[in-house]
């Protein structure tokens, strides 16, 4: 029997818009920068910015600054494992530079969510966090909107 | 920059990451701590459906397309925004073909800004697994 899936079960995350997230510190290492520029292939810094780490620190920021876990992000939005999270988009804005072995810290939310049916009849949920990254003069240095999509399975 | 000002229609130099390989997907991981085994555990990967092969991190084809605006700009605080749609997953051993091209030139103080259509395509299949646009800001 083909278990059909009704909006009625479906969570309802109108609950998670605006909540604040705990945010967190990410200090960058020249070490780590240099290791992740070799693995994501990033190209040498220009003189003088030697110092700088690369932008893909704005999208680690994005991940470690929630102050949550991934996992933890789909326990508010009542993932279960007939769900399947996919990553839907992402928006940086870098404003400032990001010099190595210093420390950020972030603050971060849940700035939106939605729900809509695809054309194959399921339903894609969507949560949308915002992580602002500021240096040790609290001047902001980026900011990174995540989209965590959520295909619900049958329930 | 000392490369001629870009114009609409301009391309950004283009680049191919060539073989993504499974030790620069586990230092992703780590980095991210990103604890999702498809991108480590091939059991894991074929549980998901998801092929024989580690998944790269969308992270990480990201970062491609950020390696190629800062390489055209000439520094790492260049890309002011980039908005990008994760389309295909990029697998370990995929060549990468990454590019863009200039849409719209905006003067600004010490230079210009140039709005992007960014792409990253599989090279084996021709497959977006990324595309987006950016706004880059070019000094002379």
């Amino acid at each position: 029997m083909r278990i059909s899936w009704s909006r009625d079960v479906t969570p309802q995350l109108d609950h998670l818009r605006g909540r604040a997230l705990p945010g967190a510190t990410v200090r960058i290492e020249q070490y780590q920068s240099a290791i992740l520029d070799r693995a994501v292939r990033a190209p040498a810094p220009a003189p003088g910015e030697e110092h700088l780490a690369s932008p893909v620190w704005l999208a680690v920021a994005s991940l470690r600054g929630m102050g949550i876990s991934v996992e933890e992000l789909c326990e508010l939005a009542e993932k279960q494992t007939v769900d399947t999270l996919l990553f839907g988009g992402v928006t940086v804005a870098q404003v400032g530079e990001l010099p190595v072995d210093t420390e950020y810290r972030t603050t971060a939310a849940i700035t939106d969510v939605g729900s809509r049916t695809t054309r194959d009849g399921s339903v894609l949920d969507s949560v949308e966090v915002v992580v602002r990254l500021l240096g040790p003069d609290d001047t902001e240095r980026g900011t990174i909107t995540s989209t965590y999509l959520i295909k619900r399975g049958a329930r | 920059m000392t490369g001629p000002r870009p114009v609409v229609g301009t391309e950004i130099p283009p680049r191919t990451i060539r073989a993504v390989s499974v030790a620069d997907i586990a230092i992703v991981a780590l980095v991210l701590q990103d604890s999702n085994p498809i991108h480590w555990d091939l059991a894991a990967v074929q549980a998901a459906g998801l092929g024989d092969r580690e998944v790269n991190q969308g992270g990480s084809t990201l970062a491609y397309v950020q390696g190629v605006l800062v390489d055209w700009a000439g520094s790492r605080s260049a890309v002011q925004t980039l908005t990008c749609r994760f389309r295909a997953n990029v697998v370990a051993g995929d060549d990468v073909d990454v590019g863009g091209t200039v849409t719209g030139v905006t003067a600004v103080a010490g230079g210009v800004l140039a709005r992007c259509d960014v792409w990253a395509r599989r090279t084996a299949d021709g497959v977006e697994a990324l595309t987006g646009t950016a706004e880059v800001l070019l000094r002379w």
